[in-house]
């Protein structure tokens, strides 16, 4: 494995640990299991590159990206509290609609380039840049949920009918929580169409296994229930996922055929997750 | 102390994965990598086409070609991870078929790290692979095919032919440049568009049961998302009595019509003799982009004795493969 690679890994790597503190906020921190981040993934990418390509700066892109994330998280957010569709359904209904409004957001065409246009890469070293997001979005994470609202917010995923009791607002936190995990996985979207050079409106299919298994390898490698801890694992994990894609990649050496990598990447989580349990502090 | 045992085995583990693939020694044979976008069998042809192509060529892999293949699976993540192995196992041709796999070489070609060929891209100018930049080291072979003399054909079997209906993915790029262009020719043939679209395999039998009650004819271009699911389309259409033509020949044999488009195979073997000029020692940057050098028209009689069309003679000369049980 060459240290390109290694490189390649770490940078998707931290796009997607972004991604995965996204899920983070969804599945862990308000136990919601919201499917939308494979619509809300991809909606990042496209309004990113459409302003990309309307001439806009990159980093205001990806800020609007984070919004329209955020957008999408709130509309699952009230199908679910006010309409009464359960969690699962919401999610999934989101993400099949905004399907349709991606195309519509990219005029139509499923594929737009960004190869000849200035993105926040251009010039800029990938992965000192890509670091420092990441560190200032751990940082704002991890803050934000050790705040009286984030105490709220971690509440209502604990236990709703005690939170309810204690004066939470769930159905006000249920939307915000929506909302904060989309904005940072619609936000991983533009990142990863800016770093890509392209957004293709199929890339979002796996979003939510990608980031769920990068969550639960983080989640094996530091046990620890402190929201920061839970930030750092999304990354750490996602690194490590990546690093086993492009290991399994390699196994072509060893024998093995490309149809075969998904096979050797499944096997390499089985061994992460299967490390001995350690007691949680 | 159970915790620190943890983490050195899980360290010794990392490292033990990392160690056999730490150098690779240069080979004294020509490197030829590609990256395939998915598993498909008009992509294998493609593929196979390639390797026999370069076979013609003098380049015979194991003999003084190094040919190495990955395929995808469809994830534009993974065709990112799988350019950058490539890129760094020092290629003389990296190769991408399929639009997205093509892009993911991309940013490495426009660097100057290497030399991209590309095959089986309808629209590489949407694609971004016809850079507007001078001396970039890209060229390749699109698989776009010519509609008006598709549109000639169906109006040669269907005098009659009025309503075109096209089934389509939005998400494909190649289909959506496809049915922008079809839409301005049907004009000048007197025909009319009927589009639908598909957003996966399994909505295919639904969407052509209702498309195969309003159309005369249902035209298949190359969209994967239509071409993974052809057989339910041909079954929907041989319920309607409507007749099914498609852009891929080998698809005739699955009970379509008529096909007059290029042999994806033959796509292939022009993409290897242009990544053999390379090998050769020819720039990249003096070879332009190619279109397929020949169209097959392919007919099958079965399906039009059994939909109760008589193709006329002068097509039938023209073919290059007629498929009839009764004759053979």
């Amino acid at each position: 494995m060459s240290l390109a690679e290694v490189v390649l890994s770490l940078e998707m790597g931290m796009i997607y640990g972004i991604v995965a503190m996204g899920i983070y906020f969804t599945f862990r921190v308000i136990d919601f299991p919201d499917l939308t981040c494979d619509g809300s993934f991809v909606l990042g990418a496209c309004v990113s590159g459409v302003m990309i390509k309307a001439g806009y700066n990159p980093l205001l892109s990806l800020l609007i990206a984070l919004l329209s994330g955020a957008i999408s998280g709130v509309f699952t957010g009230i199908l679910n509290t006010k309409l009464k569709i359960t969690n699962l359904l919401s999610g999934i209904l989101m993400a099949f609609m905004l399907y349709s409004i991606n195309l519509k957001i990219m005029g139509g065409s499923p594929n737009i380039t960004l190869m000849e246009d200035v993105t926040i890469f251009t010039n800029l070293d990938p992965l000192l840049t890509l670091g420092l997001i990441c560190l200032l979005v751990w940082c704002l994470c991890g803050y934000t949920l050790s705040t009286d609202f984030g105490l709220a917010l971690r509440s209502i995923g604990q236990n709703k009918r005690v939170a309810l009791n204690g004066g939470v607002n769930v159905e006000r936190m249920t939307i915000l929580g929506l909302a904060l995990g989309n904005s940072l996985i619609a936000f991983g979207g533009g990142l990863l169409s800016q770093h890509q050079g392209f957004v293709d409106v199929g890339s979002g299919v796996g979003t939510i296994i990608i980031g769920l298994a990068s969550l639960m390898i983080g989640e094996k490698v530091f046990p620890f229930r402190s929201p920061w801890w839970g930030g750092l694992a999304c990354i750490v994990g996602s690194v490590i996922y990546r690093l086993f894609i492009s290991f399994a990649l390699h196994s072509d050496t060893l024998g093995f055929e490309t149809q075969d990598l998904n096979l050797i990447t499944g096997l390499l989580v089985i061994g992460a997750m299967v490390l001995p349990r350690r007691h949680l502090c | 102390m159970n915790e620190m045992k943890t983490y050195v085995r899980f360290s010794v583990v990392l490292c033990s994965l990392l160690w056999p693939f730490h150098s690779q020694a240069a080979q004294p044979f020509k490197r030829v990598c590609i990256n395939q976008i998915v598993t498909h069998p008009a992509l294998e042809s493609t593929v196979k086409g390639i390797v026999d192509g370069l076979k013609r060529e003098g380049f015979n892999k194991g003999v003084n070609l190094d040919i190495r293949l990955e395929s995808a699976q469809g994830s534009s993540s993974l065709a990112a991870q799988i350019s950058t192995k490539f890129v760094n196992q020092n290629p003389d041709v990296v190769v991408g078929v399929g639009t997205t796999s093509a892009q993911s070489f991309l940013k490495f070609a426009l660097n100057g790290d290497v030399n991209l060929i590309y095959s089986s891209v309808t629209d590489p100018r949407g694609a971004g692979l016809v850079p507007k930049k001078p001396n970039i080291h890209i060229s390749g072979v699109s698989n776009f095919v010519a509609l008006e003399p598709q549109l000639k054909l169906f109006k040669t079997i269907q005098p009659q032919l009025k309503r075109l209906g096209i089934i389509y993915n939005p998400g494909e790029l190649n289909s959506v440049s496809i049915v922008k262009k079809m839409e301005d020719l049907c004009g000048h043939y007197d025909l009319k568009l009927v589009k639908q679209s598909v957003t996966k395999g399994a909505d295919v039998p639904q969407a052509a049961t209702k498309i195969a009650q309003q159309v005369d004819a249902i035209f298949i271009s190359n969209d994967n998302t239509a071409l993974s699911a052809l057989e339910s389309i041909i079954g929907a259409a041989k319920k309607a009595k409507v007749p099914v033509y498609v852009s891929d020949t080998d698809a005739v044999e699955l009970g379509a019509l008529a096909a007059l488009g290029p042999n994806q195979y033959q796509v292939g073997i022009q993409t290897g003799q242009m990544i053999a000029r390379v090998l050769n020692g020819k720039d990249v940057r003096t070879l332009p982009l190619e279109y397929p050098k020949k169209m097959d028209l392919y007919i099958n009689l079965d399906a039009a004795r059994s939909l109760g069309i008589v193709v006329p003679d002068e097509v039938i000369a023209q073919s290059q493969k007629i498929i009839d049980w009764k004759k053979s």
